[in-house]
């Protein structure tokens, strides 16, 4: 049965070979060089500004604890930076999605295209395929990153991390990402000329084809107008595409790429081969299996089924083995050649951008289990987690990969090797000088928000407590940024430098390699060894046989067509057999009678919320942890969230937790903590928010954003009649406005922004404590009540 | 009866862990037949790929058959 399946004719093999070797024609090319020096140069323009900005929301985390500070001649020497808390453009909630995209997208993004092209061209003995998708690529990328750096500080946001852009650009990402560069790479591989296709591309192959998927299924969103889209997906579902879309972001964009550059690059500049293929290959598909599966380890103890995270939590540890295996196959390829490192700035990026990958993967499954991150889930821990890992795995193998390409590309010599060393020692520093304090803070303050005194009351009660304590630590991670960043400078001075060298014109080398043509992999007959046996024993020996000459292994990597379904085979099967149970089973997410859609004014309050990005420091998903249960009250249940497009559970509370807000606090408290959250809590850190008592609320809008809920599955009713919605918008914002004047509070606030992102957080949390409705849902006009508690017990077992 | 009922019926919550097995099996099968098979002057061939720019060099005919 086997050997009929197969091609039958076997042609004596030297024969062919030689007859092969005859016909061989070379052929000469020359490869796009261009393109590289383009990605190169704007790897270190858009480096300096990812790192710019975060060292300005560094500093916004301490500004406030100095605002105020006031000598003894009454005078505030710092009161002139208050605009980094105050400028609407420039808060904390609308940097950060900045500063997230800048460091991925744009800085490791070009990084990347720039190994890449480099590195593909090179292993396959060609040029690229089309120099204009080329430089569509690289145009279209750019444009992106504009559009970006425009939209975000603009507050045009989806509100789910690292998936901030709008639909438009969303589109676009998809038609520069897949349409020109997956186009160019793919049809690059299909015209090389060398056989072997090296393991840099296979991840590069695993890169291009998940990052599609992940984008395409996490951006699946209706919109409403240009600027504005609401995730097809809710709640617990939103959360798990999010983090299954999240946590594979940082393992194919992040990890596979840079580690393709790593099998590249590191044998380049140890002048050595790699130290073991075979663990090379082994690295590859145990990463592309496994990494595939990690996501939910993001939602430990939130209302996302147990099952989901455990799994999430399973496959997190089994990624410490090949992790360690790839990062040690990477530092042993300098067997021998250690001596270099002494004077070879290149390899000593390198080296510590390995070891920096090795430290992450340990601690990333380590984070993954559940009563580890229990205690760092929310705090700084893993923000200094991640930092380790982009500043010190993709920032120094990026830099590794710039100093090498640079005299290469330029055709020079390097401008100083010794400004190259000081970048390294600087930025070494810099990385330390941040993520240890950032350790230490998250440590603290995970401990402290679970303490208890001794009449088993929190420690703590205070949140911003919690806070003030870190401040000396935020000091420290100012000045880690801040070295971080002056090694980038030097970088790109060292780069610029270089470049004035280049010669004239580049001199662009003629290479000839011979063409190889789609041939079929022949599969050897083999016949059975066995001596007397049934058909089946026979069968099955010649089986084995043909398993172990692995000649089909050959036919696979011969063919890069049917190597990429096979990765995506993987990626996909991974992912679906994953998410499809949280889709389909009923029992999953429970629903509660008494949790009804926003009010059409929540609904635009909610959006405030999104645009102003609070969900960068605040989150919405008590765990059912005793310290959270006592802190926050009732803990989340997956029930109360169906109607959340998109979902907010955030994953850093820099500020307390909101989704039992609603209620606690009077309606005029809130107006004013939003106009300057000092006047209420002077120990806040949190940005000030005197424009939304200016900006008008767009009431007309209100229609339109609620038809667009109707249409994902929110039962609006009657509300998605015309004018109805924004009526029972204007309703409910006259009847809070007029309650805050009734408070002494400002007068007119009935049509601005501010009235709606009150209405919505007075209802975070509240629709589990209220009877179930009788008749058929509607959307309650009524603001939220205080009214007897009544939980419904379907949502008590939701749990577990 | 709606959707989420019939695929409820379905058993689907078993899947992952099935799934879990099968990724395992595939990829323990990878290990082995990476580690066992006698492709080592292969792998020692490709492990030299990046360090040949494919500068025109007289034996790159012999490196292609």
């Amino acid at each position: 049965m086997v050997e009929a399946a197969l091609p039958l004719e076997t042609p004596p093999s030297t024969a062919r070979t030689a007859e092969r070797r005859q016909s061989v024609a070379m052929e000469s090319f020359s490869y796009d060089d261009d393109i590289v020096r383009k990605f190169l140069m704007v790897t270190v323009v858009w480096g300096l500004v990812a790192f710019l900005v975060g060292l300005i929301i560094a500093i916004q985390m301490v500004v406030p604890s100095i605002l105020n500070y006031t000598t003894a001649s009454g005078t505030k020497p710092f009161a002139f930076l208050a605009f980094l808390t105050n400028i609407q453009f420039l808060t904390f909630g609308r940097l950060r999605p900045l500063h997230t995209n800048a460091a991925i997208f744009a800085f490791a993004g070009n990084a990347i295209f720039a190994g890449i092209y480099y590195s593909t061209q090179r292993l396959c003995k060609t040029r690229m395929w089309s120099d204009t998708f080329s430089r569509l690529h690289f145009w279209g990328w750019q444009f992106i990153i504009v559009l970006a750096a425009l939209t975000l500080p603009l507050g045009i946001t989806q509100g789910k991390e690292y998936a901030e852009l709008e639909w438009p650009i969303d589109l676009l990402i998809a038609v520069v990402w897949l349409g020109f560069f997956g186009t160019n790479f793919f049809m690059t591989l299909k015209i090389r000329r060398e056989r072997h296709m090296y393991v840099a591309l296979w991840f590069y192959i695993a890169t291009v084809v998940t990052v599609t998927m992940l984008h395409v299924v996490n951006s699946m969103a209706i919109p409403f107008g240009f600027l504005k889209s609401y995730s097809v997906f809710a709640g617990v579902q939103d959360a798990m595409i999010q983090w299954w879309y999240g946590h594979n972001a940082v393992a194919f964009f992040l990890t596979t790429p840079f580690l393709g550059m790593m099998y590249y690059f590191m044998p380049k500049a140890a002048e050595r081969p790699v130290y073991s293929y075979r663990l090379s290959i082994v690295h590859f598909w145990s990463l592309v299996f496994i990494y595939i599966w990690a996501g939910p380890h993001h939602l430990h103890y939130t209302a996302l089924p147990a099952w989901a995270s455990t799994l999430g939590m399973l496959f997190s540890v089994m990624l410490w083995m090949p992790s360690w295996g790839g990062g040690i196959n990477g530092l042993l390829t300098l067997r021998g050649a250690w001596y270099k490192l002494t004077d070879d700035p290149v390899l000593k990026f390198l080296v510590v951008g390995i070891t920096f990958y090795m430290m992450s993967t340990f601690e990333g499954p380590m984070l993954s289990v559940k009563t580890v991150n229990m205690l760092s889930h929310y705090t700084d821990w893993t923000i200094a987690h991640v930092h380790a890992g982009t500043l010190g795995w993709n920032g120094f193998m990026t830099f590794g990969m710039i100093y090498w390409l640079a005299p290469r590309l330029f055709q020079t010599q390097l401008y100083s090797k010794k400004l190259a060393e000081w970048h390294f020692w600087i930025g070494t520093l810099g990385i330390l000088l941040y993520v240890i304090p950032i350790y230490v803070a998250g440590v603290t303050q995970g401990l402290m928000w679970r303490a208890f005194d001794q009449s088993g009351g929190l420690q703590f009660p205070e949140f911003v407590e919690t806070v003030t304590k870190l401040m000396p630590f935020y000091w420290i991670r100012v000045i880690g940024g801040t070295l971080y960043f002056a090694g980038a400078v030097l970088l790109a001075y060292n780069v610029l430098r270089t470049w004035m060298t280049r010669p004239a014109t580049y001199e662009v080398p003629v290479v000839s390699a011979p063409s190889i043509r789609p041939e079929n992999v022949v599969a050897p007959s083999f016949k059975s060894r066995l001596h007397a046996n049934t058909e089946f024993g026979h069968t099955g020996d010649v089986f084995l046989q043909n398993v172990q000459s692995a000649w089909w292994h050959r036919v696979l990597e011969g063919v890069p067509y049917k190597f990429i379904f096979w990765a995506i085979a993987a990626v996909a099967i991974g992912s679906a057999l994953e998410l499809i149970p949280l889709f389909a089973i009923r029992s999953n997410v429970p629903t509660i009678a008494s949790v009804q859609p926003y009010t059409p004014l929540e609904l635009a309050g909610r959006d405030v919320y999104l645009a102003e990005g609070c969900y960068n420091c605040h989150s919405q998903m008590i765990r059912p942890l005793w310290a959270e249960t006592k802190r926050y009250g009732e803990y989340s249940k997956p029930g109360e969230f169906v109607y959340d497009h998109p979902f907010q559970w955030g994953s850093r509370r820099i500020g307390p937790d909101l989704a039992r807000e609603g209620g606690i606090r009077s309606n005029l408290w809130h107006v004013l903590h939003l106009q300057d959250p000092r006047q209420s809590s002077p120990q806040s850190i949190m940005p000030a928010y005197p424009h939304l008592l200016d900006q008008p609320l767009d009431f007309d809008a209100v229609q339109g954003r609620v038809r667009v809920h109707a249409m994902i599955g929110v039962p609006y009713g009657k509300a998605v009649l015309e004018g109805q919605a924004k009526a029972m918008a204007e309703a409910q914002a006259k009847s809070l406005a007029e309650e805050i004047v009734k408070a002494d509070g400002p007068k007119g606030l009935e049509n601005k922004k501010v009235i709606a992102l009150v209405a919505y957080l007075q209802r975070l949390g509240t629709d589990i404590a209220k009877p179930a409705p009788e008749a058929a849902p509607a959307v309650a006009l009524a603001p939220p009540a205080s009214e007897p508690v009544q939980t419904t017990a379907r949502a008590e077992g939701a749990q577990r | 009866m709606k959707l989420s009922d019939v695929v409820s019926s379905l058993g689907f919550s078993t899947y992952p862990i099935v799934a879990m097995s099968l990724f395992l099996f595939v990829f323990v099968g990878v290990v082995y037949q990476v580690m066992r098979s006698s492709k080592k002057s292969e792998f020692e061939r490709a492990a030299m790929l990046p360090l040949d720019d494919g500068a025109a060099r007289r034996d790159s005919t012999e490196r292609a058959s």
